[in-house]
């Protein structure tokens, strides 16, 4: 009886040797002949192969759950063949809340962004905390905007229109040390920018990366909020920001950084 | 149908039977599953056509006989033996299953999980580096610093473990 066991063990594992092509030459022909003759011996080959397949569903799945949707270390699923319909649902899921953060086009390869960031293994569920996170930050925004905004005249606007377009276009003239890093594009130093503008600078060369990777490092969350406000005002079709029209969140935080610096200003005077 | 050919019907339960682990084991002489998925097709033809000379306690043997007969004249024919680009593990999901394979698979896939999860870690990893990254043993112990005999080792016995699991739910 235990060699029977043994031989049917043998006979698997030769199997699986063969599926797997670790037979070669002449062990190769041998099994191949055993294949013609013996019913066990095919029987062994399909368990095997059925077999890898299973285990190579499950590994697909857990690294679907692993790496996170535009990860450079996740594998290229898209050109496996084998996918289970829960890891084709969970991607589509995934693909989804990244259309959420739709972020503009960046001329920073994902390997910059990657060795900028230690959090490229960010799991499934930060996306989803970030989103509603975002969203709830875009409540609160939009709320405090209905009754704290400030009441400009048309005058306070128009230089703050003018002051802010300037600053839109020239990332360079607020932090000239971002202007120096030669990957950053027009786009990424917009993101800079609207760092600038929320008064989070200390935390501009972090706010380029993707949302994923900004939550990690745990110094660009206001930069996280911000942006992904936009992309949450963009992806529900409310009042955003499409190309040179400034928003009026943002004429507020000026306004506010603004009477800020001017309260300073004549703290110093008085000093 | 010519006289002595098997009805349909006899034909479907023999597919319904055997269709899936057919498929597997001609992935396994072939290592591409759209071939397989034709090789299965032009074996159930054959048993249509001559499968009444088989005595029916005799027919799985029959059918995985002509099954590997046309397998090796396509491989012959098209020389896939030589061409590794597709692995086994991957060479599934463009073959046109039944909906009941399809059910069975997942629950195998189910049983295996199980068993994946239990497995010591440093079997899962070899596991995982075999099959699912596809590099070979030699690979796998360069990479992980244990001599390649203790790797084999270690796989050997992670596949006794996983085909037990898969045998166990093939028996129910």
């Amino acid at each position: 009886m235990a060699s029977e066991i043994s031989q049917q063990d043998d006979l698997d594992w030769l199997a699986f040797q063969y599926a797997a092509g670790e037979l070669q030459g002449t062990e190769r022909d041998a099994f191949e002949l055993l294949l013609a003759t013996d019913l066990l011996a095919c029987e062994a080959l399909a368990k095997a192969v059925q077999l890898c397949q299973a285990i190579a569903i499950c590994e697909a799945e857990l690294v679907a759950d692993t790496f996170p949707v535009g990860s450079v270390m996740q594998p290229n699923l898209e050109t496996a063949d084998v996918q289970s319909r829960a890891t084709a649902i969970r991607r589509e899921s995934l693909a989804a809340i990244r259309q959420g953060f739709a972020q503009p086009d960046t001329s920073l390869s994902r390997e910059t962004l990657a060795a900028k960031s230690t959090s490229g293994r960010r799991p499934v569920a930060w996306h989803v905390f970030a989103l509603v996170g975002s969203a709830a930050c875009l409540a609160l925004m939009t709320n405090w905007m209905g009754t704290g905004q400030p009441n400009l005249s048309g005058r306070q606007t128009a230089d703050l229109q003018a002051g802010l377009v300037s600053l839109w276009i020239d990332g360079a003239a607020i932090d000239g040390a971002g202007a120096e890093d030669t990957e950053l594009t027009a786009d990424s130093q917009l993101d800079r920018q609207s760092l600038v503008v929320a008064g989070n600078v200390e935390a501009s060369n972090s706010v380029v990366l993707p949302h994923e990777n900004v939550l990690a490092d745990g110094t660009g969350h206001g930069a996280v909020v911000l942006k992904s406000n936009e992309s949450v005002v963009n992806s529900v079709g409310l009042d955003s920001d499409d190309g040179d029209a400034v928003p009026g969140w943002m004429l507020a935080a000026v306004a506010e950084r603004q009477r800020e610096v001017g309260a300073m200003d004549e703290e110093v005077i008085q000093d | 149908l010519s006289a002595g050919s098997l009805d349909s019907s006899r034909v479907a339960e023999l597919y319904l039977e055997y269709a899936g682990e057919l498929r597997a084991f001609l992935t396994g002489v072939l290592r591409d599953g759209e071939l397989a998925g034709e090789v299965l097709q032009a074996t159930f033809l054959k048993a249509s056509e001559s499968g009444h000379t088989a005595q029916s306690e005799t027919m799985k043997g029959w059918l995985f006989r002509v099954a590997y007969n046309e397998a090796m004249l396509i491989r012959r024919r098209q020389e896939v033996d030589q061409r590794v680009t597709r692995q086994v593990a991957w060479s599934e999901a463009r073959t046109t299953e039944a909906a009941d394979e399809k059910f069975l698979r997942l629950e195998a896939t189910e049983r295996v999980r199980e068993q994946l999860e239990i497995l010591p870690p440093e079997q899962r990893i070899i596991v995982r580096m075999r099959i699912y990254d596809e590099k070979t043993f030699a690979e796998i112990s360069a990479e992980i610093g244990v001599p390649m005999g203790t790797v084999v080792s270690r796989m050997r016995t992670a596949f006794q473990k996983l085909s037990q699991a898969l045998g166990e739910f093939s028996d129910t």
